[in-house]
């Protein structure tokens, strides 16, 4: 149990700072809704559910844990590090992808013709830095920077009111089922599920505050939020949404080019999308470092910062041939394999746990009998 | 390039420092391996390969292979 205690806001700056930083993946559900993307924050938070309930009953059943010790304590020592190791496994997959979406967008559009794996060096040396640093470091920097990037988006999506085109979201709900569905899918799994990072964390919070609780307002304000940066790209954008390879950007470059008093917006916007993203590979090489420490039974994880960022940012440049590749799957598989590690393997987690509190609670045979005197030797085999 | 590999890789290597002094031999084995497979990624990346993982390679198999993939 970590001795560095976090508040009930503090948790909620993280996880929705967590959750704001997929923006530069919105664009497989934007591809797949098309004009109703705008909903399916909404129909992905409903398919959401479940799994939430799953998160808060685990942390309800282990107060004081995170997803590591839980895993341990339900599911024994030897299946619960398997466990471990495949959460591992997945939080090195995100903390890669991201580091790779970010490095993408920086040579793309911040700094053309940047060679990508010094922006993945640089971006994973600032997280090395801010884990060494400690715990405090990565809950201050959501908590002050999420207040006011979090106030400048707002502005920035009231400037764009003036350009949107409603009739750009008409004929509403005229697809196929088929493809809510699949769009609710790739919401539910890779947009809100890869917020099982926030378990790591779960530990780390005052006794007083309900997990539930941080939870549930963390999930309502990234719906909000991805519901206006949906409604934006897609109002600004319209049938050209899936053409553009980071619509939610594209959308605010459109700002850029209209208004004329307050043009080139673009630039800060992408600045703090890039700490965002920043901010989700720091919580997932944290989930990495840790995860490594619980499963080899290490007494400190400082030395293994440095070798677990340079390997990040290594792996993000071949993770996949391009971050086209990693659309498509995104689009295709991901949801499904996503599904295991948010939702089966939490779930057989909260199986574990329930049947060993189950069988805690239940009578022993022992009770039943009469109990021995006050003063009399305890037999060992009663009972047997 | 190279300046920022060399860079980076004198600094990785140097995080052995602590756990060699302290005689930490798991923490020097998990290093040596992280450190590994980063090379192994590295030389991938600079013949302009493909280079294995396991997440990608359960994708791919999936794409192909199974139904649980929103192509079939």
């Amino acid at each position: 149990m970590s001795s560095v205690k976090i508040t009930k806001w503090q948790m909620i700056s993280v996880g929705v700072c967590y959750m704001i930083g997929a923006i530069l993946h919105l664009s497989e559900v934007s591809a797949t809704a098309g004009r109703d993307a705008w909903l399916m924050p909404v129909a992905g938070l409903i398919m959401f559910v479940p799994t939430a309930a799953i998160y808060c009953l685990l942390v309800k059943l282990h107060p004081q844990k995170c997803l590591y010790e839980i895993n341990e304590q339900a599911l024994g020592k030897t299946l619960g590090k398997v466990f471990t190791f495949l959460y591992m496994l997945f939080f090195f997959h995100i903390c890669t992808l991201n580091t790779m979406q970010a490095e993408a967008f920086v040579s793309a559009y911040l700094l053309p013709g940047t060679p990508v794996i010094v922006c993945g060096l640089m971006m994973t040396a600032f997280c090395a830095f801010a884990i060494y640093r400690g715990l405090r470091a990565i809950i201050v920097i959501p908590f002050a920077f999420g207040i006011v990037s979090g106030a400048y988006l707002l502005f920035n999506f009231l400037q764009s009111v003036p350009q949107m085109r409603p009739e750009f979201l008409r004929p509403m709900l005229a697809q196929e089922p088929r493809v809510y569905l699949h769009a609710a899918h790739i919401e539910a799994t890779v947009i809100y599920g890869e917020i099982i990072g926030l378990l790591t964390f779960a530990g780390m919070l005052e006794k007083k505050t309900k997990f539930s609780v941080c939870f549930i307002i963390t999930m309502i304000i990234s719906c909000l939020y991805l519901i206006l940066v949906h409604l934006r790209e897609r109002t600004l954008l319209g049938d050209l949404t899936p053409y553009v390879s980071f619509p939610s950007f594209g959308a605010v470059r459109m700002i850029g080019n209209v208004t004329g008093t307050l043009s080139r917006v673009e630039s800060i916007y992408s600045l703090v999308m890039i700490a965002f993203s920043i901010f989700r590979v720091l919580i997932t090489l944290w989930a990495v470092i840790t995860a490594l420490k619980q499963v080899f039974n290490l007494q400190s994880y400082t030395s293994l910062i440095i070798p677990a960022a340079a390997l990040a940012a290594v792996y993000s440049m071949r993770i996949y041939a391009s971050p086209n590749d990693s659309y498509i799957y995104g689009l295709n598989t991901t949801p499904f394999v996503w599904t295991v590690f948010t939702f089966i393997m939490p779930l057989i987690t909260l199986v574990f746990a329930a049947a060993r509190r189950l069988l805690t609670k239940m009578p022993t045979p022992n009770t039943s009998r009469k109990l021995p005197e006050q003063g009399a030797e305890p037999s060992g085999a009663e009972g047997f | 390039m190279l300046i920022v590999f060399i860079f980076f890789g004198i600094i990785t290597i140097s995080s052995l420092i602590t756990p060699i002094k302290n005689g930490r031999i798991k923490e020097i084995a998990i290093i040596c391996a992280l450190i590994s497979i980063g090379l192994y990624y590295g030389i991938r990346f600079a013949q302009g390969e493909p280079a294995w993982s396991p997440l990608n390679s359960l994708e791919e198999w999936m794409i192909n292979s199974t139904p649980f993939n929103y192509n079939a």
